[in-house]
């Protein structure tokens, strides 16, 4: 009786489904909004530098409303300079310095940028670090990178899928213009911000780059000022790939089998038996592609955090003895902000107020005449 | 993109019915079939590489698509529910069951409507209809046997059966 009551629903619900047809042109509207929306729109540029230029408050000594005039025709000349300029084209192929297969871990790290070699250009030393740390496994050398044990890389097999993360900490003397650059770096290596957030001196930004183009996005980080921290990770997947293929193959077969028993099945007890396991099998199997899936993903596009601050800026992690102080300062920064804008409303009415008195005065000529 | 690509042509044809089952309205069904694999593209990060793109994506496309009904719902502010459909039982005509129990399903409430949609046309199991709808596993069963307990007791049902059998 319940299997009839669900078969019915199934049946009912595929067929009121099945009223509407699938428009023609949707998966391509789709894919186009979805491209679209990977990238930052210019009123999400233009806010996000708003938000930051509000929270800093007036610093140069000029009125806000003068800065605003600026900061508006500048936008339009920017953004008639931008569509005429456009970034060098980033060649997608550059290759990559990648560990042998076996799923090693390579950290480099550098404090205060002197664990470089000097000289060395920032791309270069990011591919001698992971040549290093593949060096140092097989002939038992030592260095300051801190790297897990890999495996001797196999000749004839499959290119390795590394995925690479990227975390730095760069100190700046102004936050505001190192900021926009920071954000503008995704873009330049066709790549996009995931999450930016940003405080009076202080902000951090996550964005993906293609993984060809991470190292030249780091440099080009590393130049926005003074390196404190960075940490580049390359994880290699190889080994997680080669399993979830095997496991799919696996799946498949028992999928095509599964799939010749249902056509040979008789009763509906055994088309019911094997269609429950097929489903079991489908869903495996796409829970299987899904982790291929962002795998790839995770390979195609390295990930960067990159936390940038002013110089003297506070450690928002360490509360320190200046937290009523900061708080003081902030409150006080909101008053004033609150009488600038009060400034700003009675100035807008001022005009309004000549009008009226004007009328008012002429109003008034005339009774007197009359009387 | 080549997995949002994939994902476009494996499964929208899904999530275009099944928005178009929740809002009965194909319009809106297309918008939030857009709706969903924009906002999976742009959470394709945060997603679970142990979880099916599969469930996931339903999970995003029935959340989706509840909005817009609650969206709806406060537009029309106790005017008139989504689209009800008041049926008039027609007891001499023997119509054909499917179209019988699809109306009886539009007439169940939503909370109900919604989960029998996620189970019987997503196929998604109760721990899933769980997490999309952010409900305790066990309101998910109560709910489905509620549903299925007013479905089989539905006179028009019964009618058509009857008549089919």
């Amino acid at each position: 009786m319940a299997n009839d009551i669900e078969s019915d629903i199934r049946r009912a619900l595929d067929a009121k489904a099945h009223e509407v047809d699938v428009p023609a042109d949707l998966a391509t509207r789709t894919i186009e909004a979805a491209r679209e929306a990977a990238q930052p729109s210019l009123r999400d540029r233009f806010r996000a530098r708003a938000d930051a230029w509000r929270l800093r408050g007036s610093v140069t000594g000029y009125p806000r409303w003068a800065l605003a005039g600026a900061a508006a025709a500048s936008a339009v000349l920017l953004f008639f300079v931008g569509t005429l300029v456009r970034p060098d084209p980033v060649a997608l192929d550059q290759p990559v310095a990648q560990p042998a297969i076996g799923g090693p871990t390579v950290v480099e790290q550098s404090a205060g940028a002197e664990g470089f070699a000097p000289g060395a250009e920032p791309a270069q030393r990011d591919e001698a670090a992971l040549k290093g740390a593949l060096d140092a496994d097989t002939s038992g050398g030592g260095t300051s990178s801190q790297i897990a044990p890999v495996p001797p890389s196999r000749p004839g097999q499959f290119p390795p899928k590394i995925v690479r993360t990227a975390n730095a900490e760069i100190e700046v003397s102004s936050f505001d213009r190192a900021w926009t650059q920071a954000n503008s770096i995704a873009q330049r290596y066709r790549g996009f911000v995931t999450n930016a957030q940003a405080g009076l001196d202080r902000g951090t930004v996550t964005m993906r780059v293609p993984a060809a183009n991470l190292d030249r996005a780091m440099t080009d980080l590393r130049k926005l000022g003074k390196v404190v921290q960075m940490t580049t990770t390359a994880e290699d997947v190889s080994g997680s790939i080669v399993d979830i293929d095997a496991r799919l193959r696996v799946l498949k077969a028992e999928e095509a089998q599964l799939l010749e028993l249902l056509r040979r099945a008789s009763g509906v007890s055994e088309t019911l038996e094997v269609r429950t396991q097929l489903n079991a099998i489908r869903q495996e199997i796409e829970s299987f592609e899904t982790q291929k899936e962002f795998f790839a993903d995770q390979v195609d596009y390295a990930t960067i955090n990159a936390t940038v601050f002013e110089r003297g800026a506070d450690d928002p992690d360490d509360p320190g003895d200046g937290i009523l102080i900061e708080a003081w300062r902030t409150a006080l920064r909101a008053g004033l902000t609150i009488i600038a804008g009060v400034l700003v409303v009675l100035g807008g009415l001022i005009p309004l107020a000549a009008l009226g008195l004007a009328i008012w005065l002429a109003v008034r000529t005339i009774r007197r005449r009359r009387a | 993109m080549r997995s949002l690509e994939r994902w476009v042509t494996a499964y929208q044809p899904v999530v275009y019915r099944a928005a178009y089952l929740i809002l009965r309205d194909s319009s809106a069904a297309e918008d939030v079939a857009q709706e969903t694999f924009i906002r999976a593209f742009r959470a394709a990060h945060r997603m679970d590489p142990g979880e099916g793109a599969r469930a996931w994506l339903y999970r995003i496309a029935v959340n989706t698509a509840l909005n817009e009904v609650r969206r709806r719902k406060r537009e029309t502010a106790a005017v008139e529910r989504v689209r009800p459909i008041m049926i008039t039982p027609d007891l001499t005509d023997a119509r054909d069951t499917a179209a019988v129990v699809a109306e009886a399903i539009d007439r169940l409430p939503d909370r109900l409507r919604v989960t029998v949609i996620c189970r019987y046309f997503l196929e998604l199991s109760e721990r899933e209809i769980s997490q999309a709808l952010k409900i305790r596993p066990g309101t998910v069963k109560s709910r489905l046997h509620e549903a299925r307990r007013l479905l089989a007791g539905d006179d028009d049902i019964a009618v058509a059966a009857g008549a089919s059998g």
